[in-house]
């Protein structure tokens, strides 16, 4: 590390803790349990999303011990290997799509810091986030508790006492096997998802409304970080989208419990008919899922390389085009279904126009970098393994969004190697990063530097290694979703799974490096990397009602106001830059980070 | 058009990027724009990780303490976001191109329909003599003669892929839903030139493999079969003998290859491990108990209402899973079926007119020599 940014773990003398905080403000039990903080309601979030992170990550890995060899091993019965194979991966799809990675950055980074960037009490609507969290709980109970004791009765060959019948449908739950044909809990299964959606829609209402009404004075729409950008662009598709699964799935009801005929083709239904309804939802969830990513490297690369990001105005336009093209593409899910040639056609090319939007925003941000002044501290190990891993992610979308290798490909492991690298190589390593990157803040203590990177770079490799073989196993032929396979294949998934060990291993070392710096970390500074963000103008953890000084809204990305401080770690306010900054964008008058 | 043949000479010299081989006169058309798009790819992943890191490493904070002023670029953006542009229309326009080739079958050739249900693929043939139609539970196809499927599911949704082929197509229930495929390599060897069971199951192994690809429960993972491609005139030879199993093999052997081609196999065991469907062993003959309370016989008008109706009487401790086999399984073949079931029961009479001198529990084997 350079001279200018002292080595914090190193520092002699622990800096003062500010004595009121949002953390002692209230100890009870009830004053968390029935907060309206949206920084404590952050909190609780971030305790329930990282569980069923965990509940998701344990059904990868014993899906992925399954595949290490041909033929059945949980079980010598055949029937009931492949059964438990299906609910492991079926639990694994949902809980990872539902109950983890649509809320994670939205629901526990978004609620925490996009007031505060707003220079905010809170957000716009606190009970109704209160309200979202505990419908949150709620559908993931029912949820989790059906899918898990579904395993259960797989292996004992009953539903358990109390116990629901689990689910083994594929998170995406199509017709007629979901309707008619799967003897699993369906029902109580959907019934969580469908309570799911409503704590998503209400979380997407409050931050479009808080993002509109309580930007100070001074923070122009151009003004804004772009975080702020990326979450309200999410907060647009989760309240245009999700009500739309949530028809979808009450319909899927209808069908399973009163064999209404909507989509069963023995009484006159369209099983493909589902799928319309069902990726209409999904295809936007799944900007749901990146967007918020999007937000947080932006955020994660300017500050700990100490520059202003390259082409702001593209990219937060980028985020608000994605979000609206994003429901226009649904059918590229469903090139194989019959679909007419024609739809296939337009599907395929609107497809390819969000790739532009995507491709700006990691063009602008590698061109933020040069000249740039990088720490590479572990946030930042994240956001770089994030350019990287995404553009191999976004890269293999093109396999798929173009129609002639799509039909090879579809239903093939290189569509979940794809989904992979969006989903976990990018969206996972971007909320890793995000944690590291405002721990400090929302704890008020630093982790381990060292330590994170070490996890970084493991949860790196073994992910490679899990993943980047698919992509030829696919290529192959190698289908999705099977519990066993032509033994030519085995060697693709013996790497797959031990990569998938290495993950894991990867992700225990983050989490005790969390828990270490949560209970015995250094004391955080202010502004520990030196970003101007206004989060960093307020103490490390804030105080109850986030700033005990009004903070000056200038440009988010104008790091050059701070510098390191002389006496302890971490960066303080120069005063005479500050001023002349806020002389010049006073002066201009235009809102607008270049 | 020029462009069109280059995708086509580069997919045709080269097997494209772990591609399997290339068996249908698509397939050099896919692997092409699997080319492009992986020569794309490959050029902005490099440029993107090389820069990258490049920067990460020449403007590390210890090398480049100040950072430059902010900066943007207009003209840079346009020319970033145009050329991507462009790479990708192409893309789109060849991708798009080839699908409306798969998509339109050039000439007039063959149909087979293809019937699929949890967990098995079967295929209905037209005799190449009499034009009567008959089932076999692999894909015989001619070669350089087009072939078109069209699919049938008795349930849930399923999906034909042949990876040597490149094609795909979800069966959905209540759709009879098409695709083509104009075969252009040839089968590595000849099943039904083989003359044991050994040299059969070694030359269906060679055969290119056919996936079901679109989740349909259980077994999904096991309702594979294989495609063998054939010089015309071995294909017709190859169709003769399918259509015919019962010749010059016993009601018993034709029973025990039914068990496994018709899928019997996925839910009914044959050595008494519990499964979806109650175990054929000891089954024929035995007396039981219905869901309703009502006492069976399992004789031979049982089982033939179980097999064509089989939600008619469920047997205690089993659910209506099992699908109507009215139209694959004709009376000749459920009697094969029922001697086999003989066999493996201890409440059969002892002797049956066609069963074997000595009656040993049969294996799951490969079938028997020469017909199929």
């Amino acid at each position: 590390m350079s001279s200018l940014a002292p080595d914090i773990q190193t520092m002699p003398t622990p800096l003062e803790r500010p004595k009121h905080h949002y953390l002692n403000h209230n100890k009870s039990i009830a004053s968390w349990l029935f907060t309206l903080d949206h920084k404590r309601i952050g909190l609780l979030y971030m305790v329930t999303v990282l569980a069923a992170f965990a509940i998701g990550g344990i059904f990868a890995i014993l899906l992925r011990t399954e595949l290490w060899a041909p033929g059945p091993l949980f079980s010598a019965d055949k029937t009931k290997a492949w059964n438990l194979y299906n609910h492991f991966f079926t639990l694994h799809g949902a809980v990872m799509v539902f109950m983890f990675i649509i809320p994670a950055v939205p629901a526990i980074l978004g609620n925490f810091v996009l007031p505060i960037m707003l220079g905010a009490k809170d957000v716009a609507f606190p009970r109704l986030n209160l309200l979202s969290f505990y419908i949150y709980v709620i559908g993931s109970c029912f949820l989790a508790y059906n899918l898990l004791s579904g395993v259960l009765y797989v292996i004992v060959g009953h539903p358990v006492l109390w116990g629901g019948y689990g689910l083994d449908t594929g998170w995406t739950f199509y017709t007629p096997y979901s309707t008619t044909a799967s003897d699993s809990g369906v029902l109580l299964a959907t019934l969580g998802a469908f309570i799911l959606g409503f704590s998503s829609i209400l979380t997407g209402l409050n931050f479009i409304a808080t993002v509109h009404m309580l930007r100070p004075k001074g923070m122009t729409w151009f003004r804004m970080p772009l975080f702020i950008w990326a979450t309200y662009a999410t907060a647009l598709i989760q309240v245009l989208a999700t009500p739309v699964l949530a028809i979808t799935l009450l319909l899927l009801v209808a069908e399973r419990a009163l064999r209404v005929g909507i989509f069963d083709p023995t009484i006159g239904g369209d099983p493909v008919l589902y799928q319309h309804f069902f990726w209409f939802y999904s295809h936007p969830a799944v900007y749901i899922m990146i967007l918020p990513a999007f937000g947080v490297i932006s955020e994660l690369i300017t500050t700990h390389s100490r520059r202003h990001i390259f082409g702001y105005h593209f990219i937060a336009l980028s985020s608000i085009a994605i979000a609206l093209l994003g429901f226009l593409v649904w059918g590229h899910h469903m090139f194989t279904s019959g679909q007419s040639p024609l739809a296939n056609a337009i599907f395929s090319l609107i497809t390819f126009s969000i790739a532009i939007p995507s491709a700006v925003k990691v063009f602008n941000w590698v061109a933020t970098l040069w000249g740039s002044s990088i720490h590479l501290r572990t946030p930042m190990l994240y956001a770089l393994f994030f350019i990287g891993l995404f553009t191999i992610g976004g890269l293999t979308g093109l396999h798929l969004g173009t129609l002639s290798t799509d039909i090879h490909l579809h239903d093939t492991y290189f569509v979940v190697a794809h989904f992979h690298y969006v989903m976990v190589g990018s969206m996972l390593f971007a909320f890793i990063g995000a944690i590291y990157h405002w721990f400090p803040k929302i704890f008020g203590r630093m982790c381990n530097d060292r330590v994170g990177q070490i996890g970084a770079v493991i949860t790196f490799v073994g992910f490679n290694m899990t993943f980047l073989i698919q992509f030829v196993a696919g290529a192959e032929g190698m289908p999705r979703r099977y519990a066993t396979y032509p033994d030519a294949f085995q060697i693709y998934h013996q790497i797959s799974t031990i990569g998938a060990y290495i993950i894991s291993l990867g992700m225990f070392i983050t989490l005790y490096n969390w828990v270490v710096g949560l209970f015995w970390g250094p004391i955080a500074p202010a502004n520990p990397w030196g970003g101007n963000t206004l989060e960093w103008h307020t103490a490390s953890p804030p105080p109850y009602d986030n700033f005990s000084v009004s903070p000056e809204v200038g440009d988010p990305y104008e790091m050059q106001i701070w510098e390191p401080d002389p006496n302890g770690n971490g960066w303080v306010k120069n005063p005479e830059k500050a001023a002349a900054a806020a002389a010049a964008s006073h002066g201009h008058g235009h809102g607008g980070a270049h | 058009m020029i462009m069109q043949q280059m995708f086509s000479i580069l997919g045709a010299n080269h097997q494209g990027f772990f591609m399997p081989k290339q068996a249908s006169s698509i397939a050099p058309q896919v692997d092409g724009m699997m080319w492009y798009i992986n020569i794309v790819s490959i050029i902005f992943a490099v440029l993107i990780f090389g820069f990258t890191a490049y920067y990460a490493w020449r403007y590390r904070a210890s090398r480049n303490p100040i950072p430059e002023p902010p900066g943007h670029n207009n003209v840079l953006e346009v020319v970033w976001s145009i050329i991507p542009a462009f790479l990708l229309l192409l893309m789109f326009g060849f991708g798009f191109k080839t699908f409306m080739d798969m998509s339109v079958q050039p000439q007039a050739g063959i149909t087979i329909q293809v019937l699929s249900r949890q967990w098995q693929w079967n295929f209905r043939y037209t005799h190449p003599d009499t034009g009567q139609s008959f089932i076999y539970d692999k894909l015989i196809l001619p070669k350089d003669v087009p072939v078109q499927f069209v699919m049938e599911s008795s349930d849930v949704i399923h999906s034909l892929f042949i990876p040597t082929m490149r094609m795909k197509k979800d069966v959905v229930p209540g759709r009879f839903n098409k695709m083509w495929v104009l075969p252009t390599l040839a089968s590595e060897a000849n099943p039904f030139k083989a003359t044991s069971p050994e040299e059969d199951a070694a030359a269906w192994k060679r055969a290119f493999d056919v996936y079901c690809t679109e989740y349909c429960g259980t077994s999904h993972s096991e309702m594979i079969t294989k495609a063998l491609v054939l010089e015309e005139d071995e294909f017709k030879d190859a169709l003769r003998i399918a259509s015919d199993p019962f010749k010059d093999r016993t009601l018993v052997e034709v029973g025990q290859e039914l068990y496994v081609s018709s899928g019997c196999k996925t839910c009914h065991s044959i050595d008494g491990t519990p499964g979806t469907g109650p175990s054929w062993k000891d089954l024929y003959g035995r007396t039981g108990k219905f869901v309703d309370g009502s006492s069976y016989v399992a004789d031979d008008a049982y089982i033939h209402e179980s097999i064509w109706d089989p939600h008619a009487h469920l047997v205690m401790g089993f659910g209506p899973v099992m699908q109507s086999y009215k139209g694959q399984l004709d009376d000749k073949r459920i009697s094969a079926i029922i001697e086999y079931m003989k066999t493996i029961s201890s409440h059969a009479p002892a002797v049956t007119p066609n069963a074997p001198e000595e009656t040993t529990t049969p294996t799951v084997a490969p079938t028997p020599a020469a017909q199929h």
